[in-house]
């Protein structure tokens, strides 16, 4: 199953931003929750540093169950993410922003970007099943 | 998402319930810091046991309110952090940075 946002506005995503939490704890369980915070991280980005000057707001996010897992896209039309920009760590404790992204890298099991598409990739695997600890026999 | 404030002494009690995303910290930030002023209040103690969702930007707002605080010799005190909302906090290492009742 897939999923396609197409997104002028951040309002417009925020319309429909619990239908996509509610999606992912369905298809992923406990997982959920965490990459939907990776993927809202991703898409409150891309509508803040994605936009060129002049033209509208214009962000695309698909979801894919793909494999073991979902795959998600974040595509936008801005000037691309900076080099480097998805190896940066926290930063210090006392800065108000810049947690965004390192946010959406620790809570994706795969991250990669397409700079000639603007594209983000992130991956999520659901969890393997243990059976000792819920209780499958 | 909802907040309420109450300021009683030199403190300002803040409640904030349900998902604090993105398009709600501009506001909480203008608000919260408003209130710190009139009520003259140097200390934040933040009530998070009914938040279930906070954004990076949410947890800016509380940076912003805890260094406005520090500068009057306060700080910002959170409650109630469980959940997923607990986890970001120790992701991010915010729970090094604000004293937790």
């Amino acid at each position: 199953m897939s999923w396609t946002l197409d997104c002028s506005s951040p309002e417009g995503f925020a319309l429909r931003r619990e239908d996509l939490r509610q999606w992912l704890r369905l298809s992923l369980g406990p997982r959920g929750e965490s990459f939907f915070v990776a993927i809202n991280e991703g898409v409150s980005n891309a509508f803040k540093h994605g936009t060129l000057p002049g033209e509208p707001p214009w962000v695309a996010l698909t979801l894919t169950e793909e494999g073991p897992g979902v795959v998600a896209t974040i595509q936008d039309r801005g000037p691309g993410l900076p080099p480097g920009a998805l190896q940066k760590d926290f930063p210090d404790l006392d800065q108000e922003g810049g947690r965004g992204l390192p946010l959406m890298v620790r809570l994706a099991d795969e991250v990669s970007y397409d700079a000639a598409t603007r594209t983000l990739r992130l991956v999520a695997r659901r969890p393997l099943l243990s059976p000792a600890r819920d209780g499958v026999s | 998402m909802e907040y309420r404030f109450e300021p009683l002494g030199n403190t300002l009690h803040l409640t904030l319930q349900g998902s604090m995303y993105v398009d709600d910290a501009a506001k909480l930030r203008e608000d919260a810091l408003a209130s710190l002023e009139r009520g003259a209040c140097s200390r934040v103690e933040a009530d998070l046991s009914r938040l279930d969702y906070i954004d990076s930007a949410g947890l800016g707002v509380l940076i912003s309110l805890h260094k406005r605080c520090a500068r009057k010799g306060g700080s910002l005190v959170v409650r109630g952090l469980s959940g997923n909302v607990k986890e970001l906090f120790e992701i991010t290492r915010m729970d090094k940075v604000f004293l937790q009742g």
